[in-house]
């Protein structure tokens, strides 16, 4: 295994065997959603018109150069003094320039991820000048030498205790753990700095051009004191923060306090365009903005990573992001943490810093939660084929990826294969020479795929319509039941049904960084799928997985007509049926007494959230309610068929949050549309997990 | 009405050093009057080096807003003279006056107000206006709610329903 994964996979596990090392994380990441969707719904925000609004400003702001320009030389019209940094180092020599001018020891800071970016406090410190963190998550941070581990809340890893006792020797006075103690004795300790502090340094979460003005918002006040005590400001900004208008800013200032902790407004929101005077003298009063690049202008020009600079820096996607979870922000971070750390860390701080990309199992929520629509999941895709290519690839992940080749082979050797493959000695063979866990279960192998069955079963012509049922690998090569159902559900309704020869939809290359091979593997069966629809065909899977492909990632593989044409032809069954539900003659064919808990897949959050599935259940006479952390089960796909703590062990962490649920929840019955999730709640939960249309049969039929 | 509400605030916080800073002219002598027994300041009218160590001796500021957001609570503080901002910040207590007429709808319109602001200001003359939906708080140690970190712990708004602004 390459050495940046054999890393990686020692601190995963420290972080496993150890939970206190992430404190509080998993509470603090589910209160931030639940606090985002309430103040959504509170607010009555229509979100995917926010979306496309917060887009398309950010979208402006990060590719157009000419905004920076504009800034810039409002800046100067008011007074104010204006550096292009091309580099964090440039940066960090101009502060220093402004502190020796000042005479300043010291400097006191408000939260800014920009400058931990340059890493300006070790860049002062060098030169004899401490930087003193204010804002009480970066400063317990600061104080513990350790780096943030989350972006909103920097020191969420640290209990109170701990925090007492590290201040306790810090400061030399007793400090007791209750967090209104610690409060205390910081307001006390840091009030005389700001008083005497020369200078003072912000971040600006926004900047506007049209006036020359930043915005620094904070909840603390930390940033209102920054500004106004000392006799020089600072303010570092990355040139992707920048948009023309005032009328730009009020959607940026709504979606950070909504997406980072759930707030309408954060409490402080400060428009400085130039220093104040202070009772009528205005001497002595300078504001410097220091304009960062830092490779910046190179993402900008890149087709893929682009979009890492339409990021506001909510941290929304970490607060749903499976591994980030269990793993934390320095094991799952360099710099900066989570999901877009990973495009962010490879660019600005190097391919080799940003391994933690492979900790991402491609369940794609960061992208659905994120509220500016970066689609992180495809950048991360390319982070992870940069690094394959230049590390090497894991030999599970090169099986996994030739899946298909070996799910046919499977099915020319069932049951003998299917013998092998329970437990035993074949098992611990396939650990050790392909990396498959030997823990987990694997799905059987049918001796009759669907395709052959449906050659000698024969089809019926309908008139409602026509289907290209898309049965990806469970439902040919493993549960062909499955697809003769849905077939036959089809068919009842009316829909001529055919199985193209496409291939799988591939989603292992895309998990593995193999993007190249995704793409030709689009290209294919986007071949066979366009003609089918410009015929009248719709295309109709069981498989979550196989419809996100079509619709969301296809599209980004292969820009152009073809691949979107597909894509809005391409529906999940349930969604697909929902319309003809009332003409079915539906019954339960398990007890209905008790309740179904239904676990929604992942992919399928990007899609319909599994309510047309759990419409189907209630159509046939059970009751529903989706079980749910919010986030992914921890198998996604094939991750956790991976041997080690890089795969099975890690996804069983992150799965043992959702199988607490269903063992709290006392349903009786546990269903999921995908085949991977199955296994997943199987092996966690020990009890059977049935598939919706496993739990159906129609009146009048056996 | 007001002076009698504004000292039984104070009264409450057992308030002794009082700053007040921003307010339009013809709201001093009220708050003065108001506040008669208890040591006071209107700090912009101080040599500009006391200013700072007076409101930071301070336990309670009186500011003003010059408007409020209605659907978040928040108020729009316009300083010209940082000392609005240094006695809204500093001390335990913040006082606010708000003319009751003044109100917008949500963060878009006050966007709009305060980029209109800023505009019709020209360079170097914009003022610092900062929107305030609460008291200083913080979630960094174990996600407990703590309020007064740094600035303020208590935010007081007093509305004046017979004061249009200045």
């Amino acid at each position: 295994m390459p050495k940046g994964r054999q890393r990686l996979a020692a601190d995963v596990r420290r972080s496993i065997e150890e939970p206190e090392r992430i404190g509080k994380l998993w509470e603090a990441m589910e209160r931030g959603r639940a606090n985002r969707a309430a103040t959504i719904e509170q607010a009555g925000l229509d979100l995917p018109a926010f979306r496309d609004r917060v887009r398309s400003i950010k979208e402006t702001a990060a590719q157009d150069p000419s905004i920076a320009e504009a800034f810039a030389d409002a800046v100067r019209a008011n007074g104010g003094r204006v550096l292009f940094a091309a580099t964090g180092q440039e940066a960090v020599r101009y502060l220093l320039d402004v502190c020796r001018a000042q005479g300043a020891e010291f400097l006191v800071k408000s939260k800014s991820l920009t400058s931990e970016e340059i890493e300006m406090n070790q860049g002062l410190a060098a030169e004899g000048i401490r930087a003193i963190e204010t804002d009480l998550g970066e400063l317990l941070c600061q104080v513990a030498g350790e780096k943030p581990s989350h972006l909103v809340f920097p020191a969420i890893h640290m209990t109170s205790d701990r925090i007492a006792k590290m201040l306790t020797e810090e400061y030399g006075e007793p400090i007791a753990s209750e967090p209104s103690s610690i409060l205390s004795a910081v307001r006390a300790k840091l009030r005389p700095l700001f008083l005497a502090a020369k200078v003072g340094v912000t971040g600006a979460n926004i900047g506007v051009a049209e006036t020359g003005s930043i915005v620094v918002e904070t909840n603390e006040g930390n940033g209102r004191l920054v500004t106004s005590v000392p006799r020089v400001h600072v303010a570092l900004i990355g040139l992707e923060k920048i948009v023309r208008h005032w009328e730009d800013a009020a959607d940026l200032v709504r979606g950070h306090a909504i997406s980072a902790t759930g707030q309408r407004m954060t409490v402080y929101v400060s428009l400085i365009s130039h220093r104040q005077p202070v009772a009528g003298d205005p001497a002595g009063r300078e504001f410097h903005v220091i304009i960062l690049d830092n490779g910046r202008t190179r993402m900008r020009a890149d087709p893929i990573f682009r979009d890492a600079l339409n990021c506001i820096r909510c941290g929304a996607c970490m607060n749903v992001c499976p591994t980030y979870g269990v793993t934390g922000g320095h094991v799952f971070g360099h710099i900066y943490p989570g999901p877009i750390g990973i495009p962010w860390t490879a660019n600005v701080h190097g391919l080799e810093e940003a391994s933690f990309a492979h900790l991402c199992v491609s369940c794609g929520l960061c992208h659905e939660i994120c509220p500016v629509d970066i689609d992180i999941p495809f950048m991360i895709a390319k982070v992870k084929e940069q690094d394959v290519e230049a590390h090497g690839q894991p030999t599970a992940e090169r099986f996994f990826m030739a899946s298909e080749a070996f799910a046919k082979v499977a099915c020319l050797m069932a049951p003998l294969a299917n013998g092998l493959f329970q437990r035993g000695p074949a098992r611990i063979l396939m650990e050790w020479t392909l990396g498959v866990d030997r823990r987990r279960t694997l799905p059987p192998f049918t001796r009759r795929t669907l395709r052959s069955r449906v050659r000698t079963r024969g089809t019926k012509a309908g008139r409602v319509g026509k289907v290209a049922f898309f049965p990806d690998l469970y439902a040919e090569y493993n549960n062909p039941d499955l697809g003769l159902k849905a077939i036959e559900i089809l068919e009842r309704l009316g829909y001529s049904v055919l199985i193209p020869d496409v291939r799988w939809s591939g989603m292992p290359y895309v998990s593995y960084g193999r993007l190249g091979k995704a793409s030709a593997l689009a290209a294919f069966n986007l071949r066979i799928l366009g003609p089918l629809v410009d015929e009248g065909y719709d295309i109709v899977s069981t498989e979550p997985t196989a419809v996100y492909m079509l619709r969301k990632v296809y599209p980004k593989l292969r820009e152009g007509e073809l691949a979107t044409k597909v894509g809005t032809h391409a529906f999940g069954f349930f969604e697909f049926i929902e319309r003809g539900l009332a003409d079915l003659p539906l019954r339960p064919s398990r007890d209905v007494a008790g309740v179904v808990g239904f676990h929604i897949p992942c992919h399928d959050r990007a899609l319909t959230s599994g309510a047309p599935a759990m419409r189907f259940l209630e159509r046939a006479s059970y009751r529903v309610r989706a079980v749910e952390t919010g986030t992914c089960c921890g198998i996604a796909g094939t991750f956790g068929m991976k041997s080690g703590w890089l795969g099975y062990d890690l996804s069983m962490a992150v799965g043992e949050k959702l199988f607490e649920q269903f063992r709290q929840s006392e349903c009786n019955l546990i269903a999921t549309e995908s085949s991977v999730c199955t296994l997943q709640l199987r092996d966690g939960l020990g009890r059977a997990i049935l598939h919706p249309l496993d739990m159906v049969r129609f009146e009048g039929a056996g | 009405m007001t002076p009698v509400l504004l000292e039984s605030i104070l009264k409450g916080h057992g308030a002794n050093r009082v700053v007040v800073a921003n307010l339009p002219r013809e709201l001093r002598d009220l708050v003065a009057v108001a506040l008669k027994d208890l040591s006071i300041a209107f700090v912009e009218d101080l040599p500009s080096e006391d200013a700072l160590a007076a409101c930071a001796a301070a336990d309670v500021g009186i500011t003003w807003a010059d408007f409020a957001i209605a659907e978040d609570g928040a108020l729009g503080e316009v300083a010209r003279d940082d000392t609005a901002r240094l006695a809204a910040s500093l001390p335990i207590v913040h006082v606010v006056l708000l003319p009751a007429g003044r109100l917008v709808r949500d963060v878009a319109e006050a966007m709009a107000f305060a980029g209109g602001l800023l505009r019709s200001s020209g360079p170097g003359q914009r003022p610092t206006i900062t929107f305030i939906s609460g008291p200083s708080r913080t979630g960094d140690i174990e996600l407990r709610l703590l309020y007064g970190v740094h600035g303020p712990h208590s935010l007081h708004v007093v509305l004046l329903d017979w004061y249009e602004g200045r």
